[in-house]
């Protein structure tokens, strides 16, 4: 699991935490709000102009080339009434890259199609104090939601207190 | 009655803020709307302008099931100095809109809304979903000239559009899933302080998601065409 490429979005911003997920996981790529990054502008470039890339010029304008090369993707991100944090959120925002624009009819819902060959495992943990039974539906119902999206593997999702419990939850 | 209208789009000119202005509509002359986009940061001067408002209206697209980054970090704001709100609870709605057909897709992000309204002391009145919201659009000249050429195809768009919009003229009797009904009566709610439970409502366009995503996906081809890209070009891949 260790040699394996992870792709690791994290809100935390504490070089401690970031050291231990890098000497868990050697083969990473933590993405956290060490790199600042710029809001999605909704222009659709990357689905219509640049396929495959966001103009966008900072660190972030090629989450769909790193998310191809994932066998796992990692979310650590404060609970935020039952979504992801806004840095989390803007990193996923940045990612439809990552597949086609087109719709694609998936059961009962609709999906886009793939762009890249690749399916990774999808493993969320959300952190913070008092996170509510509804809270939890939500996120939960959410990851299920972006997987679908994402056409990946079954999302695995965890909750904890602190961000510093999150280390010993992850795969 | 002060209201705060909240435009979580990044986009100019978004279904977003043409549902805004269209409740604006239907709202009391005397109503003194304070609009608000999220795409700058907000000021510590708005978020307390933002507290001292009656009511907060709220619409945004569907990121990716959730709402936009930008918005969230507007709402971390409000969230943040709420506690220096005044006695009265300030009434939240929410209009979410999705580009996809099925309109159900819009519950995570009203519960979302509805989960920070309680955090933050509000009262969670009512939300409302639409599925394909770029409906809303439709008719208007702007998406003809973004289509690029004129010819058969976009006179076929137009005419095809017409018929199926929202607010197509020439259907002149309500349906209780229309976006008018649904909007007029969400503007009484923000008036009389009143709305219980969401309401999802789709367009007038016929339940086959098939055929609506058939006919979106091939303006994905138009649009593309329109930017000098070839057909192939769309799945092309970042290595």
């Amino acid at each position: 699991m260790s040699a394996e490429k992870v792709l690791i979005i994290s809100d935390v911003n504490d070089a401690n935490f970031n050291q231990l997920i890098k000497e868990k996981y050697p083969e990473s790529v933590i993405l956290s709000p060490e790199n600042p990054i710029k809001p999605c502008v909704g222009c659709l470039s990357c689905w219509l102009r640049t396929p495959g890339k966001c103009v966008l010029n900072d660190s972030y304008s090629r989450m769909g080339n790193y998310m191809s090369e994932s066998c796992t993707i990692i979310y650590i991100s404060r609970c935020f009434f039952g979504g992801f944090s806004p840095f989390v959120k803007n990193v996923i925002d940045r990612s439809i890259a990552y597949v086609q624009p087109f719709f694609s009819k998936k059961g009962k819902s609709s999906g886009h199609l793939k762009r890249y060959k690749n399916r990774f495992d999808y493993f969320a943990v959300f952190y913070g104090e008092n996170i509510s039974e509804e809270e939890k539906k939500t996120a939960l119902s959410l990851c299920r939601g972006n997987a679908l999206l994402w056409n990946c593997n079954k999302p695995e999702v965890r909750f904890c207190e602190n961000y510093t419990d999150a280390e010993e939850l992850l795969p | 009655m002060k209201i705060a209208m909240i435009n979580g789009s990044p986009r100019t000119n978004s279904a977003s803020e043409f549902i805004l202005n269209y409740v604006k509509d239907k709202l009391p002359a005397e109503s003194e709307i304070l609009h608000i986009d999220t795409v700058t940061p907000l000021s510590p001067e708005t978020v307390s302008q933002i507290l001292l408002c009656d009511c907060i209206v709220i619409a945004s697209p569907l990121y990716i099931d959730a709402l936009p980054s930008s918005l969230l970090d507007a709402m971390d704001k409000i969230c943040n100095v709420s506690g220096n709100r005044r006695a009265n609870r300030i009434s939240v709605y929410a209009v979410i809109n999705c580009a996809f057909y099925e309109s159900h897709n819009n519950h995570h992000a009203l519960e979302i809304i509805e989960n920070w309204s309680k955090h933050c002391g509000f009262d969670w009145k009512r939300g409302v979903g639409i599925g394909a919201g770029g409906f809303l659009l439709m008719g208007s000249t702007q998406n003809v000239e973004e289509v690029g050429k004129k010819n058969i195809w976009t006179f076929v768009r137009v005419v095809a559009r017409t018929f199926f919009s929202y607010d197509n003229p020439f259907r002149k009797k309500p349906f209780a899933k229309g976006f008018n009904f649904t909007m007029q009566s969400l503007a009484d709610d923000i008036v009389g302080n009143t709305g219980n439970g969401n309401v999802y409502i789709r367009p007038y366009f016929p339940k086959i998601t098939v055929l609506y995503n058939l006919m979106t996906n091939f303006s994905f081809i138009l649009m593309i065409k329109s930017n000098g890209l070839k057909i192939k070009d769309i799945g092309r891949k970042d290595l």
